[in-house]
């Protein structure tokens, strides 16, 4: 093991045992094996909580930027690769004190209930990169126009669509990743596609098969939309910072739309 | 719920693509007109797989569903020539099925290099011909598959399969191909490019609902019997 990996381990180790802060500074010194690389073993190590726990004002502040600006881009990376960062989004709505500022914001989402859907998304992500993919999805399927649908269609703990959004009736799927290329969208058996038409179908029948129940009826509306065409299909690459329409057909019979 | 109670709701959703394709025929939208066909083949496909499941005769829905493919060829290279069939429709599953129940479906004789690997062989198991050297013909594939993204579970699957169809007459190593062949599709419902496939795959929760049928078919062209839930025995 070389001297930066060797001191970067040792400062995970030590961040998931009782030195926490000063092993997160440590690590920050690291190159290229930063923070946020910590923070996502932060969370595992805190029993696969994710984002629970995230909730004060700088986070807050953090999480606001990112939706809002593309500056906010570098807040929100530094804000998930801080120690403060990790302890923040989830409790931010829950807090009391924090309404007014909650209330004064709230526009940029595009109201109360928008932020918290964003919130609620971004509490059940498993891992920050996936974090930050959802928040990068709300922000450009935001600019097209879409709103974010406060609903939850996985099944069997993580598993199952990304982010449903709407606009004038009209529903989209949406796979927000943390890559930087289409090819961050999986293939699975038979060439089965992340953001193809069959998969999202696929995701949804499963949902209605495995998934909690809670949301069947809007299951079963999207996928009546799926086999009439009307349901929409997007990608959004945070990485890349780009969104992919993906029409009927995508990925064998037709190409991604870059919006 | 139980197998019994998932074939009626899979046999309910018949409806909606059924209602999607009438819709796609109307107006003549190509791709409505593919997704819904795939649907339709993968629902009639599933039904047939739990009916096998619940130790019922499974041939009259995967004769449908192999009925679905050919119409869908039909039609969509009717409405535009050029359609591409081969990355378009089930093809290789529809091969799969046919292979099985002994029924007929032609195979577009093209170079099905585009395809995925694994639906490449599935290409390959469907038309292979037992014989001591028909491993050597998918070992190049198996070899893509092992070294690809979570794909380990499946080029091992093929690799008992072809290796069935090598072993044709020596019972006391076929015997130890199917119990391989059991314990790998069993792992499948913790694997990830299974369980992310369509339904048909037994991956994830599935894995109790359908079965290897692939499985069934090598063991089938070498004429092993056997008492596996994966056996072919109709």
């Amino acid at each position: 093991m070389g001297v930066v990996a060797g001191l970067a381990s040792a400062a995970i180790d030590a961040y998931e045992g009782e030195y926490g802060m000063a092993a997160l500074s440590l690590a920050s010194m690291v190159p290229g094996l930063g923070a946020i690389r910590l923070a996502e073993r932060g969370a595992a190590a805190a029993g696969g909580l994710g984002l629970k726990n995230l909730g004060n004002w700088l986070g807050y502040r953090a999480f606001d930027n990112f939706v809002d600006s593309s500056v906010g881009y570098r807040a929100f990376d530094g804000f998930l690769g801080n120690s403060v960062g990790y302890r923040a989004i989830d409790n931010i709505a829950s807090n009391p004190a924090l309404g007014k500022i909650v209330a004064n914001s709230a526009e940029r989402y595009g109201g109360l209930t928008q932020r918290q859907a964003l919130l609620n998304q971004v509490s059940d992500a498993s891992s920050i990169s996936e974090a930050k993919g959802v928040v990068h999805a709300f922000r450009e399927m935001k600019g097209l126009g879409y709103q974010l649908e406060d609903v939850s269609l996985k099944y069997r703990g993580n598993q199952g669509l990304d982010l449903v959004f709407t606009k004038n009736s009209q529903h989209a799927i949406v796979e927000a990743k943390h890559g930087k290329y289409l090819s961050s969208l999986d293939t699975y058996k038979g060439g089965l596609r992340q953001g193809s038409l069959d998969y999202n179908i696929s995701r949804l029948e499963r949902y209605l098969d495995f998934g909690d129940g809670k949301n069947s009826d809007f299951a079963n509306r999207l996928l009546n939309d799926a086999y009439s065409g009307q349901l929409e299909s997007f990608a959004t690459l945070y990485r890349g910072q780009s969104t992919y329409e993906l029409p009927i057909g995508w990925p064998k019979n037709a190409f991604a739309i870059k919006r | 719920m139980n197998p019994q109670e998932y074939f009626t709701i899979f046999t309910a959703r018949l409806a909606g693509p059924a209602r999607g394709l009438e819709l796609a025929k109307s107006s003549r939208n190509l791709q409505l007109a593919a997704v819904n066909f795939r649907q339709l083949f993968k629902i009639h496909m599933m039904c047939g797989l739990i009916k096998w499941r619940l130790q019922e005769n499974p041939a009259s829905h995967f004769e449908a569903a192999i009925r679905l493919t050919a119409e869908a060829t039909a039609t969509l290279t009717e409405w535009e020539p050029s359609f591409n069939i081969l990355e378009g429709l089930p093809l290789a599953r529809t091969s799969l099925l046919a292979s099985l129940i002994d029924a007929t479906f032609y195979f577009p004789e093209v170079d099905n290099s585009v395809l995925p690997i694994d639906v490449r062989l599935d290409c390959l198991l469907a038309c292979a011909v037992p014989s001591a050297n028909v491993k050597a013909e998918a070992g190049a594939l198996i070899g893509e598959l092992r070294d690809g993204k979570r794909t380990a579970l499946a080029a091992e699957t093929y690799e008992n399969l072809f290796d069935i169809l090598a072993n044709r007459g020596n019972s006391d190593r076929l015997g130890e191909l199917m119990k391989k062949g059991d314990a790998l599709y069993a792992k499948r419902s913790r694997d990830a490019f299974f369980s992310g496939g369509d339904q048909t795959e037994g991956g994830g929760p599935d894995n109790a609902l359908v079965v290897d049928y692939r499985l069934a078919l090598a063991l089938k062209k070498v004429g092993h019997q056997s008492g596996s839930v994966h056996a072919w025995v109709w």
